[in-house]
């Protein structure tokens, strides 16, 4: 039997993912460096940290896969889904974790960016595996991880001010 | 961003210092002329080419298409019907350590220098 909280839940990841999906494909409009290839500003990412903040790392993790697996009928390419897949589950497991245990320590913006990092190093980590070689990923990573200090920042900067708008508006 | 809290700082300075290392590292690494082309495709065993010769390789695997260039001691990917065109645009490489990489057909190529000992002891 759906129950009232049921249909309430599943409208509101279905919101979620939608918003997520409308993210991700739009920032493929952004002009990205030809010097540097896969330096997005994983504006995404926003949404899968707003729903683990708000809701809970289930419903997060539900936002994430929908998103990736959807988008991966935009674009159909099996390499690119293996990155957004394990880049977006290790950052969502070390930002899940750095919530509950690090909170004290880092703000939301500090735990956003060790979520863009740990996504960043998992696609390096990838990269590795597919062309199997550590040399080539390595060259790159420097880059990488600068990208994921900027990337955090500007994304936890957002989700830090609207978490504390939402709050004023209370949850529903 | 009087959000942020000392960790936050703390964090990204060592982030930033931790890429800045790497970088300089990787700088260091890549200096020398180099002398052999390391080719690798897919899952095969990677084929070594000597820098010093001209020619062209046709790197093509069934419909996916990749003519390799070694001219003057640099090497560029000539053509490729990949997706994203980005190992053209990459441009001609001549120096250790530098890289081309084609990843939807997964094709890399790396200058390696006189002797391949140190690289594939990175690769291990």
């Amino acid at each position: 039997m759906p129950s009232a909280n049921n249909i309430q839940r599943f409208t509101r990841l279905s919101l979620f993912v939608t918003m997520a999906l409308v993210l991700s494909y739009m920032e493929r409009f952004l002009p990205i460096l030809p010097a540097f290839p896969g330096i997005k500003l994983g504006l995404a990412n926003i949404i899968t940290f707003i729903v683990l903040i708000m809701y809970s790392w289930k419903d997060a993790f539900f936002v994430l896969i929908a998103r990736v697996t959807l988008l991966s009928f935009f674009s159909a390419s099996g390499i690119s889904f293996l990155y957004s897949m394990s880049g977006g589950l290790m950052s969502l497991m070390a930002m899940t974790f750095a919530l509950k245990y690090l909170g004290n320590t880092f703000s939301l913006i500090g735990i956003s960016v060790i979520g863009a990092f740990m996504h960043n190093t998992a696609q390096m980590l990838v990269l590795a595996a597919v062309l199997r070689s550590f040399f080539i990923p390595l060259s790159y990573y420097p880059i990488l991880v600068l990208s994921a200090v900027l990337t955090g920042i500007l994304t936890g900067y957002i989700v830090a001010n609207l978490h504390r708008h939402l709050e004023k508006l209370g949850q529903s | 961003m009087n959000m942020m809290k000392q960790g936050d700082y703390i964090l990204i300075f060592f982030l930033l210092l931790f890429a800045g290392v790497l970088f300089l590292h990787s700088m260091y690494n890549i200096q020398e002329k180099g002398a052999m082309v390391e080719i690798r495709l897919a899952d095969e065993d990677p084929v070594y080419v000597s820098i010093d010769q001209n020619t062209t390789l046709d790197l093509s695997r069934g419909d996916l298409v990749n003519i390799l260039c070694i001219e003057d001691e640099k090497v560029y990917m000539l053509e490729s019907n990949c997706r994203d065109q980005l190992c053209v645009r990459r441009g001609e490489i001549s120096l250790e350590g530098e890289s081309i990489v084609c990843l939807p057909h997964r094709i890399s190529i790396v200058i390696l220098g006189t002797d391949k000992g140190d690289i594939d002891a990175l690769s291990q």
